[in-house]
């Protein structure tokens, strides 16, 4: 079955020996299920019987979408989580359980990811890092040292690199090491790791799966062999995604296939006209040929329903010979676009990596990454394609 | 404009007018935006009071922290996804630069002893358990584990034992350890930053929230503790979303009506099954007899002991399953705090996962049932009760 159906199906319930089935997933508020015969509780909260006993266990809305992402990711068991950071982190914790504490990860990364490594340090959790395109600094690092997991972005943040991610899988694999990917940029609508040999994805479902700016939320999917602790630290770590939120992000996810479409072919035309823009430079999407991962993401993404590589909807820029002022002034002449965090939602909307998700890393090592004062990341929408590339050109006369 | 991209727009990001909502609207938005760069910079910088994305802060979840600061006596609170997720940030941020070493009670919720006893300890962080109701044994705990926090409950789940949080404040004080604890039994009747807290602990799933229709927590706190909650908050991402949020400052806005309810039905129901022939014993903090009676006496209010009671049922585990099933009004299930009262068989669910060594020794019988007395008329209540009693 394609994506598209897959998404529109698997989060509806099963009828379930009923002649009828609700044509959206439930949306149970219970926070805890009563049973009439205290040995049924008992055998669900010790998995001998399927069930629901506490939503922190599980619920019925939680378990839809988890249903539909799993489905969507090529198979196995999904987690919704209260956010994008609290389904990395389990995906971690699960990933490295009884391994070294250590993770192989890239140079550049989402600042809040970082952060968490550095918290996580307290509890004696060694990060490594090695530039994220770079197949042999892997092989190098995993050879060197003992590894507990490697934790990759799909499409790094915010500079939209595309790591090799189906070989650094394979040497992760011949040395028996969990891969962790985060997925928030690509979702399954473009690739699925699992089948490249990772181990657990994780998604931000605030980003592209949800999709509509109005939910927190976060899931992780892996295959049977951390299944059970994945869910386990679940419940132990309580955070719990909400059925509200559960019902809205699957919801997101039900047209997820066909807005990763919009968003892929509305990045790849603002691309183009920046690329053409005078006061534009350093114009990086993967789907450009000139971005050096180009034959990567060919090689990685789905094509569109007209053969086009999917490359995703985020493409960063930088305001030619601008400093901040001259950037803020790019963005807060924008009309259309909005000047928010986030990404992946169906209106366009820019951020300013070095002043926002980026600041805490400082200004030092921004530098030595490449990420400028000038930096714009620009999450690219929906709408109709010749709107947003001509508030974008306005805007940029006015720097 | 293209439709598409109206569509995508309209009616949406406009400001409110010189009217305020009288109840907190439910904020569905993942992030905020600005009129300006400069001000989002100026947020994100910490230079002045704003919103920027939701894992950061909701307004939503800000009205529920102040209402939770507010009740406890705090100078802040952060709401999370859970009760355990509520425990969990507020052990990690009392760890943080600090000595990776807890001193817990060894009677907690069952969900707090299997991170204490399974995920925390993988992590390297050492957890050494104690009785808090011996203040010598958890002086020599402490003495030998120096470590950066205290964790208790206030009436321990679910043996209904009521910990002496003077004496232990004063203990984790003298040791340079931050005291945690878990008032989710017994909001507003005991005020733990008055008995030396540092960090205040509720899953407010259970009275706070008060309806079963909410998965919630919160750790409150005073002012010199909100930055490393903030931060721990931030990475750990178990945010709290905003219908829950709402709902639960829904719930807390009965909740002095609510508890009132709770506690006199609860002590109805002891003072009715005392000396009920179908029990081995009868546990609540109310009880003259209560080897907590003192302390009980000192921090709760005159004649208010809780909504819980425990009765052993004789016959043990088929004693009590078999009462279980008897009951019509009261549901088996396993939270507490509901306007619904509710029945659990410890043993088998919330504290399978000790041995039945740990649970004997804890007092967790065979035939212990944990009833959370609900806000029911108590005459409902007790014949319920007495009829699956005495059918026994």
């Amino acid at each position: 079955m394609k994506q598209q159906t897959v998404a529109i199906h698997a989060c509806l319930p099963d009828a379930g020996g009923q002649p009828f089935a609700p044509s959206a997933p439930p949306l149970e508020m219970a926070a805890s299920f009563h049973y009439r015969d205290a040995r049924d509780m008992a055998a669900v909260a010790n998995g001998e019987l399927a069930g629901f006993v506490y939503q922190r266990y599980g619920g019925p809305a939680a378990a839809a979408l988890e249903k539909q992402v799993a489905a969507l990711e090529g198979g196995g068991t999904g987690l919704a989580c209260s956010s994008g950071m609290a389904a990395l982190h389990v995906g971690l914790l699960a990933a490295m359980r009884d391994r070294a504490p250590t993770v192989l990860t890239a140079n550049v990364m989402f600042g809040q990811t970082y952060q968490l490594l550095q918290l996580m340090e307290q509890q004696g959790v060694m990060a490594r890092f090695v530039d994220p395109c770079d197949s042999e600094a892997y092989e190098r690092a995993l050879d060197r040292d003992e590894t507990g997991c490697v934790l990759i972005e799909t499409v790094s943040n915010p500079l939209l690199r595309v790591p090799p991610l189906d070989l650094i899988c394979d040497l992760a694999r011949q040395r028996g090491v969990p891969v962790v990917v985060d997925a928030t940029f690509t979702t399954p609508a473009l690739m699925r790791p699992l089948d490249l040999g990772a181990d657990i994805v994780v998604h931000s479902a605030t980003k592209y799966m949800a999709g509509h700016a109005d939910v927190l939320g976060g899931i992780a999917v892996c295959r049977d062999l951390h299944a059970e602790y994945m869910r386990e630290l679940g419940r132990h770590l309580g955070p719990t995604l909400g059925p509200f939120q559960c019902f809205l992000a699957s919801r997101g996810v039900r047209t997820l296939p066909m807005r990763m479409q919009e968003h892929c072919r509305n990045a790849l035309h603002v691309a183009r006209t920046l690329e053409s823009h005078r006061m534009a430079a350093a114009v990086c999407y993967p789907g450009l040929e000139s971005h050096p991962d180009h034959a990567v993401a060919t090689r990685l993404f789905d094509p569109d329903s007209d053969g086009i590589p999917m490359c995703g909807g985020m493409v960063s820029f930088e305001v030619r010979d601008a400093g901040q002022e001259g950037t803020f002034r790019f963005m807060n002449a924008l009309q259309l676009v909005v000047r928010t965090l986030s990404l992946g939602d169906v209106h366009s909307l820019v951020s300013h990596p070095a002043t926002t998700t980026h600041r805490s890393m400082g200004a030092k090592r921004r530098q030595r990454l490449g990420i400028r004062d000038n930096l714009v990341r620009f999450s690219v929408g929906i709408e109709a394609a010749e709107d947003i590339a001509a508030d974008v050109a306005q805007a940029l006369e006015s720097v | 404009m293209k439709i598409q991209t109206s569509l995508v727009h309209a009616g949406d990001r406009q400001r409110l007018a010189d009217y305020t909502p009288v109840s907190t609207p439910i904020y569905a938005s993942s992030s905020f935006f600005y009129d300006t760069m400069e001000e989002l910079a100026d947020v994100f910088a910490d230079e002045r009071p704003g919103m920027t994305y939701a894992r950061m802060g909701n307004p939503s979840a800000s009205a529920l922290e102040e209402q939770v600061a507010m009740l406890e006596g705090a100078d802040g609170a952060f709401a999370t996804a859970s009760g355990m997720a509520a425990v969990h940030l507020a052990l990690m941020a009392g760890m943080l630069d600090r000595r990776q070493s807890i001193v817990a009670a060894n009677v907690l919720y069952g969900g707090s002893l299997e991170l204490l006893q399974t995920v925390l300890p993988a992590s390297g962080v050492a957890v050494k358990f104690c009785d808090f109701c011996d203040p010598d044994a958890l002086e020599a705990a402490v003495l030998e584990a120096r470590p950066a926090l205290l964790i208790t409950e206030t009436v321990t789940n679910p043996c209904l034992r009521v910990a002496d949080l003077d004496r232990i404040s004063e203990i984790a004080t003298a040791a340079g350890a931050l005291l945690l604890v878990d008032n989710t039994f017994t909001p507003l009747m005991i005020k733990p930053f008055k008995h030396g807290a540092d960090m205040v602990i509720h899953s407010a799933t259970k009275y706070l929230g008060g309806h079963g229709d909410v998965l919630s927590g919160i750790v409150a706190a005073p002012t010199e503790r909100l930055d490393e909650l903030r931060h721990t908050h931030r990475c750990l991402g178990g945010t709290l979303g905003p219908f829950e949020s709402f709902l639960t400052m829904r719930g807390i806005k009965t909740l002095p009506l609510r508890m009132r309810h709770h506690c006199s039905n609860a002590r109805r129901v002891f003072e009715r099954l005392q000396d009920h022939p179908a029990l081995e014993r009868i546990l609540y903090p109310g009880d003259p007899l209560h080897p907590d009676s003192a302390t009980v006496t000192r921090i709760m209010p005159p004649g208010q002991a809780g909504g819980a009671v425990g009765v052993d049922v004789k016959g043990g585990e088929q004693g009590a399953f078999a009462f279980l099933g008897r009951l019509r009004l009261v549901a088996t299930s396993a939270s507490i705090g509901d306007l619904t009262t509710l029945a659990i068989h410890p043993a088998s669910t919330t504290h399978r996962m000790l041995s039945e060594e740990a649970r004997a020794g804890l007092g967790i019988t065979d035939g212990l049932v944990r009833l959370s007395i609900g806000g029911e008329d108590a005459e409902d209540i007790l014949a319920d009760l007495e009829q699956a009693l005495e059918a026994a």
